[in-house]
């Protein structure tokens, strides 16, 4: 059975104080730490692409797994920020930069935040499906390629990661019954505008989306894995800001250590977040874990890990 | 239908979770971020009282929606008032 073994993440050095720029967007330095929660974003070097995120998240995978590179079969790339254009797919040129064989299946996904969720299930059939051994799940969108630096909206929100996940046929975690969802018709709360590329959101839609559409679904993943809030170990939730992570606990009824905000010197890393929060978490060996993954498209989706 | 008094309730119950306050003293015409509202919170206001009342008020801009007596007016126009 394929399944998650392990995770390395790339966190660029380069940081902005969010705090700092309190003044610049006219808010109180309070709201910032106690209501948006990202005290620090995380800033790529421009001289890197979004495929040399994704090399650095598996240099961070090697030094903690023995992995040789010519055992990969699969590179899943999730991003909605690929190299260039988009066009050859990001993950091709990251089997390059890797040094893998070129028998590797190598695609990109487009999804943001709900991407994780979407790309763990993803890989894991495709890989079953095609008898592969080892492949590796990146995440790596750099919304630090679209943000306009004046607009408080977002340019307070979103910082630079990558993950790499190994899935293997020697996995820690595999996945319950997953749920998947989609809105189109909330497509503008997220959006690059065209001509300028650049990109804006509607705080108040996404907001009101993720409020009634995040809870009800985690209800529904419970369900049809006949399990209750009490039986999973924590909820790694999206963390889109501590508002939201604070407000879809609250409305689960959860205690804080059970929905961590975890983000608080990284930003919201679209979907990076999710396996972020994995990786800090891992040493907890927690037994059953659940993801939900909400954002753009609109996208959401919930699955549970569970510990083998 | 949806008297005054009762859309307030459900306003002063809304203050109180978003505040975790026991006491609302808002004043129907006082601004919401005069009584400490930020756009956070009254993002979240606008959730509960959609909640409380079933209206869909998701198209509501709480910039200029920012009073209790304007946010009834609001809501009036999409069920009927007593």
């Amino acid at each position: 059975m394929i399944g998650i073994e392990s995770i390395g993440s790339y966190l660029p050095d380069a940081i902005i104080d969010n705090t700092s720029r309190a003044d610049l967007f006219k808010i109180e330095s309070d709201f910032i730490i106690k209501k948006i929660g990202f005290e620090v974003l995380r800033r790529k070097n421009s001289k890197d692409d979004t495929s040399d995120l994704c090399v650095f998240a598996w240099n961070d995978l090697c030094r903690n797994t023995t992995c040789p590179i010519d055992e990969i079969e699969c590179i899943v790339v999730c991003t909605q920020n690929p190299d260039g254009h988009g066009l050859p797919h990001t993950a091709a040129i990251v089997q390059n930069k890797l040094g893998c064989t070129n028998q590797v299946a190598a695609f990109d996904i487009s999804l943001g935040c709900s991407g994780y969720v979407y790309g763990v299930t993803i890989i894991q059939s495709f890989m079953n499906a095609n008898g592969m051994k080892k492949g590796l799940l990146f995440t790596a969108d750099p919304y630090s390629k679209v943000l306009n630096p004046d607009d408080r909206n977002t340019e307070l929100l979103f910082g630079d990661a990558a993950t790499c996940t190994l899935f293997s046929t020697t996995p820690r975690y595999t996945t319950l019954k997953s749920l998947f969802a989609t809105d189109g018709s909330g497509a503008d709360a997220i959006q690059r505008k065209f001509p300028s590329g650049i990109l804006e959101m509607k705080g108040q839609d996404v907001f009101m989306f993720a409020m009634k559409k995040v809870p009800a679904q985690i209800q529904q993943c419970l369900m049809i894995n006949n399990l209750t809030l009490d039986d999973i170990s924590i909820f790694l939730l999206h963390q889109g800001s501590r508002y939201i992570v604070e407000n879809l606990r609250n409305r689960l009824s959860l205690p804080p250590e059970k929905a961590p905000f975890l983000a608080s010197n990284i930003g919201n890393t679209v979907s990076s977040s999710i396996p972020l929060s994995l990786q800090a978490t891992w040493e907890a060996r927690y037994d059953k874990v659940l993801l939900s993954g909400f954002g753009v498209g609109l996208s959401w989706a919930t699955t549970i890990l569970q510990q083998q | 239908m949806l008297l005054k008094e009762n859309v307030r309730s459900h306003f002063y119950n809304a203050l109180k979770k978003i505040t975790q306050s026991v006491e609302i003293t808002i004043d129907d015409d006082e601004k919401f971020d005069d009584y400490g509202l930020d756009s956070l919170d009254r993002m979240n206001l606008l959730l509960e009282m959609e909640e409380l009342t079933e209206c869909d008020l998701g198209e509501l801009d709480l910039n200029n929606t920012n009073t209790f007596n304007l946010l009834y007016e609001e809501i009036t126009k999409l069920a009927p008032r007593e």
